[in-house]
């Protein structure tokens, strides 16, 4: 069997990809992808973790679930705020948006 | 009733917040009414605790409200403490600030600001009740500050004119000086007993031996505090510039009550300046040259609001000489009198100014007796009242403190303290004489429209006439037949002197002494009654004469002995040269170094954490995870 | 296991009201506005009835995933008087400044996030809590939506708090992988055993990335570079409730976590949130500085705020976390009445934040700019305030629990911040207000938030002894007796 190391090594690296993509991305989307990433390495680990450690409570695959359906949210929420930046400001570029500081 | 105390004081509080809100809902006549009648209320409430209180045995009642700091040792209860010296207080005090309020309904009814106006009054009210009725020291500070700021805010109420916001600021300023004092004192207070409440440290000035001279501090520290608030040298001169505020708050702030803060406080810490005999006798000695001082200026002012207030720093000045020589019941007696007839004194001014169309210089009226015949007539009993004249309020009041005085062995203030009351009648009846007698010397335009005040100015003036002809029977001593009352029953609050302080014996003198001296200040009062009367009916050439004859010093004391400009030269401005050379020498390249230097330092670090405010979100996830990483670090090393 | 829905019963009324408002919402025209604010503001009234009603009941429902015990119940009044008095400005707002009528939904459902939050006793309850929370808030922060400030402001807001909220899940993760269960008691007694962090790195780096989390939601340094950005782009309302609520349920929310799963480390986080106290509150108050922008110096001193919050929380002790919950009901009767001031002096499309718009204040709305002067002295913690006595008790907590050198910053933190926050005072009072300035209007239920918060912090000032015995029986459940 696959040792549960492995998959809280892929998640970890999941999540470092996640990060980078957050930091490096221009791109209002691009962003969101990246903590979307980030959340999916999550849910890597909490099955993970529910399989090897507690198989008989299915409280760590639930929250898995829990955590999907607010990802979804947020993005659908994300999405329609990058929309309407589009429209008033011509841009996706999360550096354009940058009027408000000091 | 004294269970409900409380609501004494929250009834102008109450006034306070309705007028604030909903004031300009009310109209002038409502909002003027609703702030008279909680003050009214507040005035019954504390009759009925003065009434409560007469049939009790025990007569010192505290009644814990609510604990304000609770930290640690520091506690801090908002506690009422009712006894005979607070409750006669908080009767004066609502009673005069009533008959006030009712009489601004009147003076201030063309007033723009008028809602504004009571608002303020009733706040001052809760102010002054407060510190009145505090129990803990810290309240009472409290307070004391309260009817500071109600105090500046009424003196440059008409701040569009430069005098009066001067004079506000003057004011605040001055008084600056006294409550560092105060606040000192009550630190030093504090350190030494663990306590502000004045049960507290009434029980451990008892039994705790205090290194000599922490006594003496403590009680000067306080007595600074006082010298600030009720005007008394070196601290007075904010009192006659005062005089720019609304002469209802010259007569309630400046002359019946908040003014005699100082004086309370010390009657109420009694006990602090009882274990100190140097600190009492800087009371009295600063007491009675205050009363003589200013009384000599009060002889020269053409300003009839001026003279007034002159007149007031040195009624207060007799208070303090009343109570620095242990006489606390007779101080406190005289500022209960002092309160009817000088508040009455200042509202009829403001009458005389109503009818004159704010006329204030005297050399422009006389004549007014005719005119205005129920000013005139309450004016002459209140200036009978402070002239001492038999039989009338003042007489009692301040032959009690000439007569302590004396048999307490000072014999030289008792002497100047005669001598005041003589120049107290003199200058009093010379505005009687100036402004009611001889011939009118008023404008021709103004004299076509004077008439009697209102009705509902009047009526406080009669009622306030009224106690200061008989207001001084409740003092009246022992050899005149009486019984001294007030000073027995304030013996409750006040009867505490130091176990080893030699208490004066006042049983030393013999009767005889007293029925002399008591007619001795019967006739200089006459006598000083009588030489106004000369100088300003008969002979009205004589003041001119007397004045040239005496040349520079009638010049020097009608410049009010130059104090404001020797401040100025001897305080402000060495200040100021001392600033400016601090600033250009020492302090620019080192002390202003090093302030300045920290200033912009925080400054600095302050631009540079704003220069990191980007504005780009990708900077503020960098953060998050720098963050993250240094709590991570921190985490698996530990 | 039986579903206690009535334990619920504060939550349940804002659902009901948020289903309610949304119905109203989707049939009615433009005209319903005015009617959902209004019940909005009753179904908070009820709710907090409710929260009143049920005073006293302990027991964990929904299979231990949220407790209705005091503190909770407490939590929920701080987060109602937020929510009532963001309603009442947003009755204003929507006229003045053309919000969609959906705030008042959005603001519902925030405040049931905050609730959720603030009795949730289960690691998953946490996490959903916070997300119907951090989603709404999103788009109440850009729902100005033909101003460009919010809509920055909310796009700023989104994406950091969806990359601190991951962390926090992230966090979430590695608790439940060290120690195979959601509960926080459970965690509490698993941990019992432990010692020193590196003994559980798995546990430890679980705490962090939660911490990390909850320190974004409260803005602590380093995690607070987003709140001044979103606090100046928000519409004023939304900043006030912001600023208030969402800060309070964090922090409630945190010393339950903390207390409940991580009492064994107790002087481990202690030391981290010392620190990061006095970086809070120092950060705060020299960036503010600086500000000529009224709300944007707010927003910097609400960071600080935070700040002086933390050294309760560092100093974990009953006196502590006391002093908490006392300094935030008192910083949102004055926090919001500042920035309802803030409102008061905006109009559509010229926000009129600028310091030199406050000056001479006093001569056109004397009692606006004497409520404003008050909220100042206030934030800045001068007695007779309410301000003062928080300050007060945080910091005397900290000295009888050991951390006097913690409160001797705070003090000095405390002295620079008067000089900005009088600064708006005294402009006010001694500046001559400019000839062209605007006509400055204030609408009933606007002055009415502005008197209530004022009288409020005057109260607080001087007779803090009801609340602060009722905030002694709300951490009971927390502390023990």
């Amino acid at each position: 069997m696959v040792p549960l190391s492995w998959f809280l090594v892929l998640g970890a690296a999941l999540f470092c990809i996640g990060v980078y993509g957050v930091l490096s991305r221009r791109n209002a989307i691009g962003i969101l992808m990246g903590v979307e990433l980030i959340l999916n390495a999550v849910n890597i680990n909490l099955i993970a973790f529910w399989r090897y450690r507690t198989p008989d409570h299915l409280t760590g695959l639930v929250f898995a679930v829990f955590v999907m359906a607010i990802a979804a949210a947020e993005a659908a929420v994300g999405l329609a705020l990058i929309i309407a930046i589009y429209r008033t400001r011509n841009t996706v570029i999360v550096e354009d948006v940058d009027l408000l500081k000091m | 009733m004294l269970n409900y105390a409380w609501l004494v004081l929250i009834f102008p509080l109450v006034g306070v917040i309705i007028n604030t809100f909903f004031g300009r809902y009310l109209g002038k006549r409502g909002a003027g009414i609703l702030a008279s009648a909680m003050v009214g209320l507040s005035f019954v409430g504390a009759v009925w605790m003065f009434a409560e209180l007469l049939g009790l045995e025990d007569r010192v009642v505290t009644r814990p409200l609510f604990d304000w700091i609770s930290v640690g040792d520091f506690n801090v209860q908002v506690k009422l403490l009712i006894d005979p010296l607070s409750s006669v207080m908080a009767v004066v005090v609502s009673g005069v600030s009533f008959l006030i309020h009712i009489y601004s309904i009147g003076y201030m009814a063309h007033d723009e600001r008028f809602v504004r106006f009571f608002a303020y009054l009733n706040l001052f009210v809760f102010a002054m009740l407060t510190l009145v009725l505090a129990e803990n020291l810290l309240v009472t500070y409290v307070g004391w500050e309260g009817v500071g700021l109600c105090s500046y805010l009424l003196i440059g109420f008409w701040f569009e004119r430069k005098a009066a916001a001067d004079a506000g600021k003057k004011a605040f300023l001055v008084n600056r000086v006294g409550d560092v004092g105060f606040a000192l004192g009550l630190m030093m207070l504090f350190v030494t007993f663990g306590t502000l409440s004045m049960s507290q440290v009434l029980e451990q000035a008892m039994v705790v031996r205090l290194m000599p001279g922490v006594a003496t501090a403590i009680a000067l520290l306080l007595f600074v505090g006082a010298v600030g608030k009720s005007a008394q040298i070196p601290l007075y001169v904010w009192l006659p510039d005062a005089m720019e505020g609304p002469t209802p708050v010259s007569a309630l702030i400046h002359a019946a009550t908040m003014v005699t803060a100082g004086v309370y406080m010390v009657a109420r810490t009694h006990m602090l300046f009882a274990l100190s005999p140097t600190a009492l006798t800087w009371v009295a000695a600063i007491g009675g040259l205050t009363a003589f001082f200013a009384a000599t200026i009060a002889l020269t002012q053409h300003d009839l609001k001026r003279v007034l207030a002159y007149s007031t720093i040195s009624q207060l000045g007799y208070m303090f000489l009343g109570v620095g020589v242990g006489a606390y019941a007779a101080g406190i007696f005289h500022l209960t009198t002092h309160a009817f007839f000088k508040a009455l004194l200042f509202l009829g001014a403001g009458s005389v100014m109503h009818a004159l169309a704010g006329e204030l210089d005297i050399r422009k009226m006389g004549g007014l007796r005719n005119k205005i015949p129920v000013t005139f007539w309450t004016f002459l009993f209140a200036a009978l009242a402070i002239a001492g004249f038999p039989g009338l309020a003042g007489f009692f009041s301040k032959d009690e403190i000439l007569w302590q005085t004396f048999a307490n062995g000072k014999t030289l203030l008792w002497a100047l303290a005669l001598l005041t009351a003589g120049l107290t009648a003199f200058y009093i009846f010379r505005l009687v004489f100036t402004v009611f007698y001889g011939e009118s010397r008023v404008d021709k335009k103004v004299a076509a429209h004077i008439h009697e005040s209102p009705k509902v100015m009047t009526a406080p003036m009669a009622i306030l006439a009224f106690f200061s002809v008989i207001g001084g029977y409740i003092g009246v001593p022992k050899i005149l037949g009486g019984s001294n009352w007030i000073e027995h029953y304030l013996d409750g609050s006040l009867g505490w002197h130091a176990p080893e302080a030699a208490i004066a014996e006042t049983a030393h003198a013999s009767a005889g002494t007293e029925w002399a001296l008591l007619i001795l200040s019967v006739i200089v009062a006459l006598a000083g009654i009588g030489l106004a009367y000369v100088f300003y009916v008969r002979r009205t050439d004589l003041p001119t004469r007397v004045a040239k004859s005496l040349g520079g010093l009638y010049t020097l004391v009608y410049n009010k002995y130059k104090v404001d400009e020797l401040y100025m030269a001897v305080i402000v401005k060495p200040l100021r040269a001392v600033g400016k050379f601090f600033a250009e020498s020492v302090d620019g390249p080192v002390v202003d170094g090093i302030a300045e230097g920290i200033a912009a330092l925080v400054a600095l670090i302050g631009r540079g954490l704003q220069a990191l405010q980007t504005g780009l979100a990708r900077n503020y996830a960098l953060g998050i995870l720098v963050g993250a990483v240094l709590l991570l670090a921190y985490a698996l090393v530990r | 296991m039986a579903i206690d829905l009535q334990v619920l019963a504060p939550e349940a009324i804002i659902l009901a009201f948020v289903l309610i408002t949304l119905f109203i919402y989707a049939l009615g025209s433009k005209r319903s506005t005015t009617l959902m604010g209004w019940l909005a503001l009753a179904g908070v009234v009820l709710a907090g009835a409710a929260s009143l009603y049920y005073w006293g009941d302990t027991a964990p429902t929904f299979q231990g995933m949220v407790a209705a015990d005091g503190y909770g119940l407490f939590a929920n009044l701080v987060f109602l008087l937020a929510a009532g008095l963001a309603i009442l400005m947003g009755l204003e707002a929507v006229r003045r400044f053309d919000l969609p009528a959906e705030v008042f939904v959005l603001v519902l459902i925030a405040t049931l996030g905050m609730m959720l939050l603030g009795s949730a006793v289960n690691l998953v309850a946490v996490f959903l809590a916070l997300e119907i929370l951090s989603i709404a808030l999103y788009v109440l922060t850009a729902s100005e939506r033909d101003e460009w400030r919010s809509l920055e402001a909310g796009m700023k807001y989104f994406i950091l708090g969806g990359f601190a909220s991951a962390f926090l899940l992230f966090g979430i993760a590695m608790i439940y992988g060290a120690t195979g269960t959601f509960s926080l008691a459970e965690i509490g007694a698993k941990g019992g055993s432990l010692w020193a962090l590196r003994d559980a790195p798995l546990l430890a780096a679980g705490l962090v990335f939660l911490l990390i989390g909850f320190a974004f939601k409260v803005a602590l340094v380093p995690f607070q570079m987003w709140t001044p950005d979103v606090y100046e782009g928000a519409p004023s309302l939304v900043t006030a409730f912001m600023s208030a609520g969402a800060k309070a349920a964090g922090f409630v929310a945190l010393i339950r976590i903390l207390e409940t799963a991580f009492p064994y480390w107790r002087a481990e986080w202690g030391w981290v949130l010392a620190v990061i106290a006095v970086l809070t509150m120092s950060w705060g108050n020299m960036a503010a500085l600086g500000q000529r922008s009224v709300k944007r110096m707010l927003a910097y001193s609400s960071i600080a705020h935070a700040g002086y919050i933390v050294i309760g929380l560092a100093v974990a002790a009953r006196t502590g976390y006391a002093s908490v919950l006392f300094y935030l009901i008192c910083y949102t009767l004055m926090n919001v009445g500042a920035f309802a001031v803030v409102m008061a002096m905006g109009r559509k499309g010229e926000p009129n934040e600028d310091l030199d718009d406050y000056t001479g204040l006093i001569r056109r709305k004397p009692g606006l700019a004497l409520a404003m002067a008050l909220f100042m002295l206030a934030l800045a913690g001068i007695p007779l305030t309410a301000g003062f006595l928080a300050k007060l008790y945080v910091f005397s907590a900290a000295v009888v629990e050991g951390y006097a050198w913690l409160a001797a910053v705070a003090i000095v933190n405390a002295v620079i911040s008067a000089y900005y926050y009088l600064r708006v005072a005294a402009r006010m009072f001694f500046g001559e207000a400019r000839a062209e300035a605007a006509p400055v209007h204030v609408s009933a239920p606007l002055g009415f938030v502005v008197a209530l918060t004022s009288l409020a912090t005057v109260f607080l000032g001087v007779y803090p002894a009801p609340l602060l015995e009722f905030i002694q029986a709300a951490i009971r459940p927390l502390v023990g007796f």
